[in-house]
């Protein structure tokens, strides 16, 4: 009983962090069309800079936060930008951000090398302290992660259901002739989406960069299960997004104490295969239903 | 009704969720003939061409084309039976040439006959149609016009036996719409059935022998053009029930 | 019944010319003595133009753009692996047994994947990744197939007369370069590439008109993976250790793609092409030291390729053949004679001049032609050359609206 309640609140956290992953990626791939494989370098990039900030400078890591979250937010708005000047469409993004993520990954390994980085537990005690549900334990970081998701998916959640931004976006995504009549700013409201979805990019890589030892290539092996969040949630639906990750997470979770811990991540892959042959759209509705097919 | 029509539709029903846009429909269609299939906007026209063509599944209902069942086939199959269909916005391949677009019917289509060059029988049809001019530019050069004589071109290279034309006639001016009228009776004259789906009364009074119209997904009026025109249950359909 | 002829007798000799050449040159490499690295330099270039080759009749020719490249590429290498490196199988007997593991992952992949209702490209390209992802992790963590060790490879035995193991590796890599090459040359002259294309415009159309979509897709989609495992099969020859992360990683789509879109997708030629010159710039950059600014340059290139490029270089070359074929001859032949380059080398800088020749822009061509040889044919070929390169623009805008 203790067991399986362990491996549940351990489901719970990895849905968290999961989910904290995805929700930029999901509201950029609903809203603005926008496939950003980018998203992956922007993690990447504000993990090497929490490292960076707490090693060099003496930062509590997370309080680098105050510096990713604007960072990443930055660099979505710099996509968006160039995705809407040159008018890429969904599949030319996937291309083109497949092509930055690879610039970057060259980059970042030119700038703090192939070397494995890793916070010395001194200054990351976020990792190695839990928090403790009676009997039960879990991990203080992803504890955090999970917080974080939370916020941003439910946060992101009122903001696309109650506010004027909000309605302005799902008018123009459902019909963007007549949003546009109505005087829906498309351009402006996709920055403000855009800004959104990097910012959590900025926060999940601060997560990352005290949960990992950091390579340039390190956030390969997330892009699977990331994107197994992001198209099972249903495309920009928040809420989704939760629910597909506590289902990803739990079967990483059970099959790592019940199974093979090996085959975790490889399970994740199967639900998503499987989940795409009977139900394509997702687990998940789309909370914005488009125009056209 | 003839005993054995090439085209014989019974009780075709399909439904999107509640609505049934195709409300068990008839509709038969001879050797050689041409009928006109009307109706107000959103009566079913669309769906029961895409119902016939295999695009979307049938909830109820028999189709024989030759005789031979093609309910439930895959487009290509009833392609294969020698059913062919135009599209109301052209849908030409973009990035092939005219003559190429062409080709890929005649490579395919019907199974009988095979053309023997399936380069020859192309530009054959291009040039039935007068697009013989335009073979090598891609579609995107040519006038609407052209296009929707792209699309003819096109279903008549798959050698079809039954031929739908999705309002290839529309939005043609006065000259164009004579030649295009010619045209199709030119496409009667090799054999080919065609149904004519229109608005335009000209067209539909010219062309047709027969008529079935359409309305809420059911047939409600079907025969000789000029009475099925003169029939209350049309004329309140296209004018309301007030004018009637 | 007149026949088509699917090879044009220039075709055919032109075939016949190059292959008859490269042939020579195993044995030229020995009487002469040039560096040996020449025949691996080719040798990649083999595998690079099969790879992506069999990357571009999936992809560039239906439209079904994969980033699972690497599940038939490491299929295939695991398979000869597992045979031959641990279970002393002879090299030959292991690449057809590739071959058949690459097509019944493609067959398995296709029957689940082209089954959904609605296949959106995007979802096909991440399907696809996931699949080569999850094969990855599975051999990565199943000890029967692997369980991350990795697998030497050891000495494969092959029929001696197949020379020594570098000559080998050239002459079955330029077999099976020759055989890709061959496929998608016959399949975009025949009725199957006429259908191929058809479903990459429309598909719907395309069932429409009698193409017989689905088998088409399952049936290039086997091809394409057959053609990648038995080239990965004899690709691990080359590699020496078998490990998942190479086998399975991201380098093998990225370039198959990176080569394509450069080279041009709806040619055979294309990726042949963009094999070429990619691996050649790439060869460059990495002997000088600069891998990592190589990849920046390289994706950089896809960017450009992607947003500016819709039918690659291959689709410029069609429009202008014979500048930069000329400029690429005459820049090699002086670097390698007067600059006293390598043969790598000369190559390396004959592309970048024959690049430069092929994107200057038609205008400039034209003045210089009318300024050197003003008593040559009229203006006629300028002409020729005029309106397809204005073309561009257009074609640009369409293919965004398609995929809206």
């Amino acid at each position: 009983m203790l067991i399986l309640l362990q491996t549940l609140a351990t489901g719970i956290v990895l849905a968290g962090l999961y989910s904290l992953f995805a929700i930029g990626l999901s509201l950029g791939w609903g809203l603005l069309h926008t496939i950003n494989f980018a998203h992956f370098s922007f993690v990447l990039l504000a993990a090497y800079v929490t490292y960076e900030l707490s090693t060099a400078a003496g930062w509590d890591p997370v309080v680098t936060m105050v510096v990713t979250a604007p960072i990443g937010a930055l660099l979505g708005l710099g996509l968006q930008l160039f995705v809407t000047t040159f008018k890429i469409d969904v599949f030319g993004t996937l291309i083109v951000t497949f092509g930055l993520f690879l610039i970057f990954e060259a980059a970042m390994a030119m700038r703090w090398t192939a070397d494995l980085l890793r916070l010395p537990s001194e200054i990351n005690p976020y990792f190695t302290s839990a928090v403790r549900i009676g009997p039960i334990r879990v991990s203080m970081l992803l504890t955090i992660a999970t917080a974080l998701a939370v916020l941003a998916c439910v946060g992101v959640w009122w903001l696309l259901k109650h506010t004027r931004t909000g309605r302005g976006i799902r008018a123009f995504v459902q019909e963007p002739e007549m949003a546009a009549a109505f005087g829906v700013n498309y351009p402006q409201l996709s920055l403000v989406i855009a800004g959104i979805a990097g910012a959590t990019a900025g926060l999940t890589g601060t997560i990352l960069g005290m949960y990992l030892s950091l390579t340039p290539t390190v956030v390969e092996v997330w892009i699977a299960v990331v994107f197994a969040v992001v198209l099972l949630g249903g495309l920009a639906n928040p809420i989704g997004v939760m629910g597909a990750a506590f289902v990803i997470g739990m079967v990483e979770s059970f099959t790592r104490q019940f199974a093979d811990p090996a085959m975790a991540r490889l399970m994740a892959l199967v639900v998503l295969i499987i989940v795409l042959v009977f139900r394509p759209e997702g687990l998940f509705k789309r909370l914005v239903q488009e125009a056209r097919e | 009704m003839s005993e054995h029509p090439l085209l014989r539709c019974r009780g075709i029903t399909k439904a999107f969720g509640g609505l049934r846009a195709v409300d068990g429909v008839d509709l038969d269609l001879g050797e050689g003939e041409v009928r006109g299939l009307v109706g107000p906007n959103g009566s079913g026209k669309s769906t029961l061409i895409n119902v016939l063509s295999g695009h979307l599944p049938l909830d109820a209902g028999e189709i024989a084309l030759g005789g031979v069942p093609a309910a439930h086939l895959q487009p290509h199959r009833v392609a294969a039976l020698g059913l062919a269909r135009t599209y109301q916005i052209p849908r030409p391949f973009a990035s092939l040439t005219v003559r190429e677009n062409v080709r890929v019917a005649a490579h395919f289509g019907a199974h009988e006959p095979r053309p023997a060059d399936v380069v020859e029988e192309a530009d054959r049809w291009l040039a039935f149609v007068g697009l013989a001019a335009v073979g090598d530019e891609l579609p995107d050069t040519i006038t609407l016009h052209q296009r929707k004589l792209l699309e003819l071109a096109r279903a008549l290279a798959t050698r079809p036996r039954v031929l739908f034309l999705d309002e290839v006639l529309a939005g043609l001016n006065p000259r164009e719409l004579a030649d295009g009228i010619a045209l199709v009776h030119r496409i009667r004259d090799l054999g080919v059935s065609i149904v004519v789906v229109e608005h335009i009364m000209r067209v539909i009074l010219d062309l047709c022998e027969h008529l079935t119209v359409l309305n809420f997904g059911k047939v409600i009026a079907q025969g000789d053009p000029q009475e099925c025109l003169r029939d209350d249950a049309v004329v309140t359909a296209y004018l309301g029930a007030d004018d009637a | 019944m007149t026949r088509r002829q699917l090879f044009p007798p220039r075709v055919a000799l032109g075939f016949l010319a190059v292959v008859a050449v490269l042939l020579t040159i195993p044995t030229l490499q020995q009487r002469v003595g040039f560096p040996l690295y020449n025949l691996i330099f080719l040798y990649l270039v083999f595998f690079w133009i099969t790879q992506a080759t069999s990357w571009n009749i999936l992809s560039g020719y239906s439209g079904y753009f994969s980033f699972g490249q690497a599940a038939f590429y490491g299929g295939g290498m695991y398979t000869t692996a597992i045979l031959g490196g641990r279970h002393g199988w002879e090299l030959l007997p292991t690449l057809p047994v590739a071959a058949v593991v690459g097509g019944t992952i493609a067959a398995l992949t296709g029957l689940l994947v082209f089954r959904l209702r609605k296949l959106s490209g995007e979802i096909f390209a991440l399907f696809t990744l996931a699949v080569a992802l999850g094969i990855g992790a599975l051999v990565n963590n199943w000890g029967v197939l692997d369980g991350g060790r990795g697998i030497p490879m050891g000495r494969l035995d092959y029929p001696a007369w197949l020379g020594d193991t570098t000559q080998m590796l050239y002459y079955l890599g330029l077999l099976l370069a020759l055989v890709a090459v061959l496929v998608a040359y016959v399949i975009q002259h025949s009725r199957f590439g006429a259908g191929l294309f058809a479903i990459r415009d429309d598909e719907k159309v395309a069932e429409a008109l009698g193409v017989p979509t689905f088998r088409y897709k399952m049936l290039v989609f086997i091809l394409s993976g057959m053609l990648a495992a038995t080239s990965g099969g004899l690709h691990a020859m080359q590699v020496g250790f078998i490990s998942p992360d190479g086998a399975f990683g991201l380098r093998i789509p990225v370039f198959v793609i990176l080569m394509s879109v450069v080279g041009g997708r709806r040619h055979w030629f294309g990726p042949l092409l963009g094999a070429v010159l990619i691996h050649t710039v790439t060869d460059r950059m990495a002997g000088a030291g600069y891998a990592e600014a190589n990849q920046i340059v390289l994706a950089a290139v896809l960017i450009a390729a992607t947003l500016f490029l819709r039918q690659g270089i291959s689709g410029r070359l069609v429009e202008r053949p014979v500048p930069p074929t000329v400029t690429f001859v005459v820049a090699f032949l002086l670097a390698f004679t007067v600059g006293g380059q390598t043969a790598i080398g000369s190559a390396a800088v004959a592309i970048g001049a024959a690049l430069v020749v092929l994107f200057l822009p038609d205008r400039w061509l034209r003045s210089w032609r009318r300024g050197t040889d003003g008593d040559g044919p009229p203006a006629g070929a300028d002409d020729a050359a005029g309106p397809a390169g204005d073309d561009e623009e257009p074609e640009l805008d369409r293919a965004q609206e398609a995929g809206r």
